[in-house]
């Protein structure tokens, strides 16, 4: 066997086997799933000071969370991503109307933008924000209307899910 | 081998390339809302005085004064199923002028859950129920808002009555579960 020719299959397969690495470290990199972290839950106790008036009026109708009631975070990204939200209810009132917007931009190497109007969360998904790379504590502020006595004294409840998609 | 490489090479680029693609996940929050058991009770002032006034002719029976000028206002919510009563009565040393009697008929409004008028009572001390079946409502807090309630002296024996018997009397009005 000629030398050159020995030489040639050993540099041939080196090639191949630094190509077959580097594939291999981006599918690595591929697998790390992105997530998404939502700290905070709302909860709202109403009686007689929350009447609007002396014996005869009403509830209040509308409650405002604290600004940052609820804060998101996203890690394992690297690149573009969305959230959408929608409620699953579990003993809600269709007159009850409960809205979600951004109120702040949070830190890290990410960015976010979107969702710094109130949106109605129904039970279909919509998309809230958007942004890309990593975010962590995200401020999210609720809003909840149609609260009135005709809702009777009884506990309601919903679960706000949020979805990211993307890299 | 080089076309066999190739092939191997370029399945292995795809699979990188589909796990570049976009994925997803969730998370979930929850939002709470409970509101407890409301019973507030209020009027809308004092009724007017109920005075016996000489009747128009002679050797007539004077007419039982009445007044329907105030109304009791209340908010209230309640579990599924139940209900509350509006009541009144007086105290024990309170009474009507001799040969008289204290009635009174209270007439809900018409909103939803606001109850019915369980009919016109001669007040005592013992709570007398006045107004039944009411619900989660809010009578509202205008000037007619809420359940009528109308008062009339009754004159049961004419030749009872004595000039100057004045009375000042207390209704206590109390919404309380059926």
């Amino acid at each position: 066997m000629a030398p050159n020719a020995r030489f040639t299959v050993r540099r041939g397969a080196a090639k191949a086997a630094v190509s077959l690495t580097a594939v291999l470290a981006l599918l690595a990199t591929a697998e790390a799933a992105i997530s998404i972290t939502v700290l905070g839950s709302w909860s709202l106790s109403l009686g007689s000071g929350n009447l609007q008036g002396a014996a005869g009026s009403n509830l209040t109708a509308t409650y405002t969370s604290a600004t940052n009631q609820a804060t998101m975070t996203v890690t394992g990204s690297y690149g573009n991503w969305s959230v959408s939200v929608l409620r699953i209810d579990s003993s809600w009132n269709a007159n009850l109307v409960l809205s979600i917007r951004r109120t702040g931009t949070g830190s890290g190497t990410g960015t976010v933008s979107g969702g710094t109007s109130y949106l109605t969360v129904t039970t279909t998904n919509q998309t809230f924000l958007t942004g890309s790379g990593n975010v962590s504590g995200v401020p999210f502020q609720e809003s909840l209307t149609g609260v009135s006595v005709s809702l009777g004294a009884a506990t309601y409840s919903t679960t706000i899910q949020y979805t990211i998609t993307g890299q | 081998m080089k076309t066999w490489k190739t092939f191997l090479m370029g399945t292995i680029i795809t699979a990188a390339v589909s796990g570049l693609a976009f994925a997803s996940a969730t998370t979930t929050q929850t939002v709470t809302m409970q509101i407890s058991s409301i019973s507030v009770l209020g009027t809308t002032g004092n009724p007017a005085t109920l005075a016996v006034s000489a009747p128009a002719q002679g050797g007539a029976t004077p007419a039982n004064p009445t007044t329907n000028t105030t109304y009791a206002q209340y908010t209230s919510t309640v579990a599924t199923g139940v209900t509350r009563r509006l009541q009144a009565n007086w105290g024990t040393t309170d009474g009507a002028p001799a040969g008289c009697s204290l009635l009174l008929t209270a007439t809900p409004g018409t909103g939803t859950n606001q109850g019915t008028s369980a009919g016109q009572i001669t007040m005592s001390s013992t709570a007398t129920n006045i107004v039944t079946g009411i619900g989660s409502c809010a009578t509202g807090t205008g000037a007619t808002n809420g359940a009528q309630l109308a008062y009339t002296l009754s004159i049961n024996t004419m030749t009872s009555l004595v000039a100057g018997d004045n009375h000042t009397v207390t209704i206590t009005l109390t919404l309380t579960d059926s």
